[in-house]
């Protein structure tokens, strides 16, 4: 019997509740990420009304920032990307708050906090990892939320 | 603000459904794309079909939840630009992805008014969304979502 390569990982997180994972590296949000975001979304922003070019004036739209937290996520190091040994599941968010503005052509990152991994049931676990978002340049945190990822060992 | 007015009698009550929507594979190749997310799971048209629950690539969960502020806009919240007022994500207290949305498939919103708060110069809000499957069973997200709503200074 082999052993699925991705339990090792998982059972060395279940023992390491409130670990500080990372803070991942700053990536821009750019103002044309945050356009393709907002028409792909159905945001309605007022397009019309600002000149052709690189810039506009409405800040990243809140749900694109959320949306970062995989990508912040696979950075520190938790599991998130599924292949042939694991499926995994984007399970919900708690405790998400929106405490600040992210202007297009900031840069951003995130502090990401273990909350805990746990094996609700043979070969399923649930981890529940703690974001705190901040803008380059600014002294409190922009969105601050729980993210819930189900790993289903194969 | 009128709206919100006529809003106070219906806390409680189901604010109606969205229209229905779906994704096709290319705008979910631009949102993964966008969010720095790619995932077989949800960009390779041929990624384990049939091989586990479901067959084929799958919408990202945060695709959908992104569509909560479009959702309110078709409950006549002032969402969109040329209202005078500000709209602003607060909190997602608790949402839960609960079944997969695959590629085409139609799905549509359905939205409770929690309750209504008056605040300086607006209102807060607090919905709960269901977004279901034109097919009956498990819905594809739970969300409760609190926003703002606040006279813009012209």
């Amino acid at each position: 019997m082999t052993t699925n390569p991705h339990r090792e990982l998982l059972q060395r997180l279940a023992m390491s509740p409130d670990e500080v994972l990372a803070t991942s590296d700053w990536i821009p949000v750019t103002a044309a990420e945050a356009d393709i975001f907002d028409r792909l979304t159905g945001r309605e922003v007022d397009f019309r009304s600002r000149a052709p070019g690189p810039h506009r004036s409405e800040d990243v739209g809140p749900f694109q920032v959320l949306a970062l937290i995989s990508r912040f996520a696979a950075e520190a190091g938790v599991p998130v990307a599924t292949d042939a040994h694991v499926t995994m599941l984007h399970y919900g968010f708690d405790d998400v708050r929106w405490t600040g503005a992210v202007p297009p052509g900031s840069t951003i990152r995130s502090r990401v906090v273990l909350a805990g991994c746990d094996e609700r049931s043979p070969g399923q676990f649930l981890i529940r990892h703690c974001h705190s978002i901040e803008v380059k340049g600014g002294s409190v945190p922009v969105l601050e939320a729980t993210a819930l990822g189900l790993a289903i060992l194969l | 603000m009128e709206f919100f007015d006529r809003l106070t009698t219906r806390v409680g009550a189901e604010l109606g459904t969205s229209d229905w929507f779906s994704f096709d594979q290319v705008t979910i190749d631009l949102y993964a794309a966008v969010i720095g997310d790619l995932d077989p799971m949800h960009n390779d048209p041929d990624w384990e079909a049939g091989k586990r629950e479901w067959a084929g690539p799958i919408v990202v969960g945060t695709h959908t939840l992104s569509m909560l502020p479009s959702f309110l806009r078709q409950y006549g919240f002032p969402v969109a630009p040329g209202f005078g007022v500000r709209f602003e994500a607060v909190a997602l207290p608790r949402m839960r992805f609960i079944s997969p949305l695959g590629v085409g498939e139609k799905a549509r919103d359905r939205a409770t008014l929690v309750a209504l708060e008056p605040i300086d110069s607006g209102w807060q809000v607090t919905t709960e969304h269901r977004v279901e499957h034109s097919t009956p069973g498990r819905p594809v997200l739970v969300a409760e979502f609190v926003s703002r709503f606040t006279e813009q200074a012209s």
